[in-house]
């Protein structure tokens, strides 16, 4: 009898507990790609174009791109569902597109919804680019199925050159939002001839967009921001580019902090790298020459650094180089000498170490 | 099957009392640290643990001195029959309201992270009915499983702590003691409910082959948990910083689901963990369960503790539905602990301590 009333139970169990409600995949498209942008015409409304993935039947997938306009992030859905055929599944996106004008907007309430739905996908690449992420969306990808993996992989191997953090996700965007002495930085990406380029970095004060910083500017502010980041670096001796030192260079920083009447950083930099071009010298490099090449770029360096931060604390009068997280874990997250006053005028020294690890094959 | 003596080793009481304590609290707990002292919320957590170490050992003298009496007949005891089980009324209360909140909380994550389209009655029936079915065998059997199950929380509590590990920045942590005494003052009653669940000792003592070893058992499972709980705390802050944490409703969660496992050969990783976290609340509904048994059986004056849990088993279900969301809950889960929390950790067992000490009974073995 007993045997009898769990078979039942078993049967039952089986037979109640099933895929209710869901759809095969022909009747689901998958997002890879979300963006923001702000409607220019008329009252101000979100733009919410979204780069997906459908599957026709047969094998063929199709990408797709869908906007939603709406006041609200999650009112354009309203808007987007009254034209889709599909189901859309959350938690797939590779990317995150904010438009420039929407980013200067501000973007409190995606920051917000960020944290708050758990569906989103937190290793997700984020940036800001100029103009409509729609027509991002709309290029035409030449070495990926859809333009959020192309993106998405510039922004994953932006670390290898110009000293770009290695994150560039949604995780640190909250992080950097909300962590104190800190401030929102993200890649900046541009139209290059049809297709999306890194150009510079763009610097928030709070959650709203303040400075664009071109990547001639941004290659220096990266050298201090980041760790462990690739870079490469060129002297260029006589104004003529043949005849030049290059390196390629892994920074390691470390920021100490001191307060005498004003903030003092000391921000040490060691650039650990390989000599890639010497069209300097033209014998067999020694022991002597190797130092000297470590000091020229320690020299050069150290001037380009300190030209940027007088510019940094002068023009953009905000700290790009993530160093006041350094006063604030001295001296207190409620200390009043975390302002962007007191990075104004604080007293950033900066000392470069260059160490040749390695000189390559060449003899000369 | 063998049937045991219904006595447990040293060692089993102090995998009782680690698994016990093991449960819901360890999501929320580096959240509510963090509204208390920022980013000091490991060393909170720390004092909290020394305290309740202090609590525990008061237990186990009490227990050692009435080894084969129980709560309510220690109880009846030193204070009359009547007033003795007005006193342990309360107790019985403390563990059938917590047992429901341990099953409604942990309804309202498995629904948040695994089962969004379960309704919440479905994910809690199934628990509370498992946890009845185990609970009423007996402590022996009850011990046998969780030691069974030691092994796999141990490795989930591994993987959970390599995982935070990954893309940590502990510069979060600074600086360190940072905030005012008072502070941590204010805080201590969160951070010491965060280890609410070593009550059950007051219940097990008969069951106890060498009740004089209870303490060091449970001393050092309190120490286990302290260090699980402030390596939790520490990678939680590393991962998102004291002020992100705070945001979050269960940001040991949220810092699986943040981290990256290199090679991305395994995503949604807090998926299996939450499956295998099933366990950590099992063990201390059970525990619960049991010690609620043990105290309705000594009140009713019945003779079988198992017929008590299934009498109460649709109240324990009714207690986890109070509530329309998970908020509701937190807020009746503040008032248990403000109230008869504090009632059964901290008043109770120093009341006995202390008449025990003027009545001059007891004699331990």
């Amino acid at each position: 009898m007993k045997r009898n009333v769990l078979i039942i139970l078993l049967i039952a169990l089986t037979t109640f507990t099933g895929c209710y409600e869901m759809e095969p995949i022909e009747n689901l498209s998958i997002i890879i790609g979300i963006g923001y942008d702000v409607q220019k015409e008329g009252q101000k409304k979100i733009v919410d174009p979204i780069e997906m993935f459908v599957f026709k039947g047969d094998g063929e997938v199709e990408r797709l791109i869908s906007p939603g306009i709406a006041e609200t992030i999650y009112n354009t859905i309203n808007d987007r569902q009254t034209v889709m055929s599909k189901k859309f599944l959350v938690g797939t996106e590779k990317l995150y597109l904010i438009s420039r004008e929407w980013a200067e907007y501000g973007i409190e309430d995606l920051l917000d919804t960020l944290v708050r739905n758990e569906n989103r996908n937190e290793i997700a690449y984020v940036c800001i680019t100029e103009g409509d992420t729609k027509h991002f969306f709309s290029m035409v990808p030449i070495d990926n199925t859809s333009m959020s993996e192309a993106i998405s992989g510039i922004l994953k191997f932006s670390y290898l050159a110009n000293f770009f953090p290695k994150e560039v996700t949604i995780k640190e965007l909250l992080f950097m939002y909300h962590q104190t002495g800190r401030r929102i930085i993200l890649p900046y990406i541009v139209d290059d001839k049809g297709k999306p380029k890194i150009a510079g970095i763009c610097v928030f004060d709070g959650a709203k967009l303040k400075h664009i910083i071109p990547l001639e500017e941004a290659f220096y502010i990266n050298m201090i921001r980041s760790r462990k980041s690739d870079g490469y670096i060129s002297i260029i001796k006589d104004n003529n580019p043949k005849i030049c030192y290059t390196i390629k260079a892994k920074n390691y920083v470390n920021v100490e902090v001191d307060y005498d009447d004003k903030l003092i950083y000391t921000i040490n930099i060691t650039l650990k790298g390989n000599l890639k071009t010497d069209t300097i010298h033209n014998t067999a490099i020694t022991a002597k020459e190797a130092k000297e090449i470590e000091r020229t770029f320690e020299e050069y360096i150290t001037e380009q650094l300190n030209k940027t931060i007088e510019k940094v604390q002068n023009k953009y009068k905000i700290d790009c180089f993530d160093i006041t997280k350094y006063a604030a874990a001295k001296l207190g997250k409620h200390s009043p000498l975390l302002t962007d006053e007191e990075f104004q005028r604080a007293q950033i020294n900066v000392k470069v170490k260059v160490i040749l690890v390695d000189l390559g094959r060449s003899m000369k | 099957m063998q049937r045991g003596n219904d006595k447990i080793s040293t060692y089993q009481v102090g995998v009782l009392v680690y698994l016990t304590i093991l449960g819901v609290g360890i999501l929320t707990l580096p959240a509510s640290m963090a509204k208390e002292v920022e980013n000091d919320g490991w060393i909170l957590s720390i004092i909290a643990g020394i305290i309740c170490i202090g609590i525990v050992y008061i237990m186990c003298k009490v227990g050692e001195k009435f080894p084969q009496n129980g709560l309510v007949g220690t109880l009846k005891l030193l204070f009359g029959n009547i007033l003795g089980i007005i006193l342990a009324i309360p107790v019985f209360l403390y563990f059938l309201l917590f047992a429901a909140l341990e099953t409604r909380i942990f309804g309202e994550t498995a629904k948040i992270f695994l089962l969004n389209r379960t309704p919440l009655e479905m994910i809690m029936i199934p628990l509370i009915i498992l946890s009845v079915i185990l609970a009423r065998l007996g402590i022996e059997p009850i011990v046998r499983f969780f030691e069974a199950v030691t092994p796999v929380i141990a490795f989930v509590l591994v993987i959970l702590f390599l995982i935070g590990l990954v893309g940590s920045d502990f510069s979060n942590l600074k600086p360190i003691l940072s905030h005012d005494l008072l502070s941590f003052v204010k805080g201590i009653k969160s951070a010491m409910f965060a280890y609410a669940g070593f009550e059950a000792l007051l219940i097990i003592f008969p069951f106890i082959k060498e009740p004089n070893k209870a303490f060091k058992a449970s001393f050092v499972a309190m120490l286990l948990l302290i260090v699980a709980y402030v390596i939790t705390i520490i990678e939680c802050y590393a991962t998102f910083g004291s002020k992100l944490t705070q945001r979050f409703m269960y940001p040991t969660m949220s810092m699986i689901k943040a981290s990256d496992v290199p090679g991305a050969f395994i995503e949604r990783v807090e998926g299996i963990l939450e499956a295998l976290w099933v366990l950590f609340v099992y063990t201390t509904i059970v525990s619960l369960l049991y010690s609620l048994s043990v105290v309705g059986k000594d009140i009713l004056g019945h003779i079988e503790a198992k017929h008590i849990l299934i009498i109460f088993l649709p109240f324990i279900y009714l207690g986890s539905l109070v509530g329309d969301s998970i908020i509701d809950m937190m807020k009746y889960g503040d008032l248990l602990t403000n109230t008869l929390g504090i009632y059964t950790i901290f008043i109770l067992p120093v009341l006995i301590f202390i008449v025990s000490r003027f009545k001059k009974v007891g004699g331990g073995k």
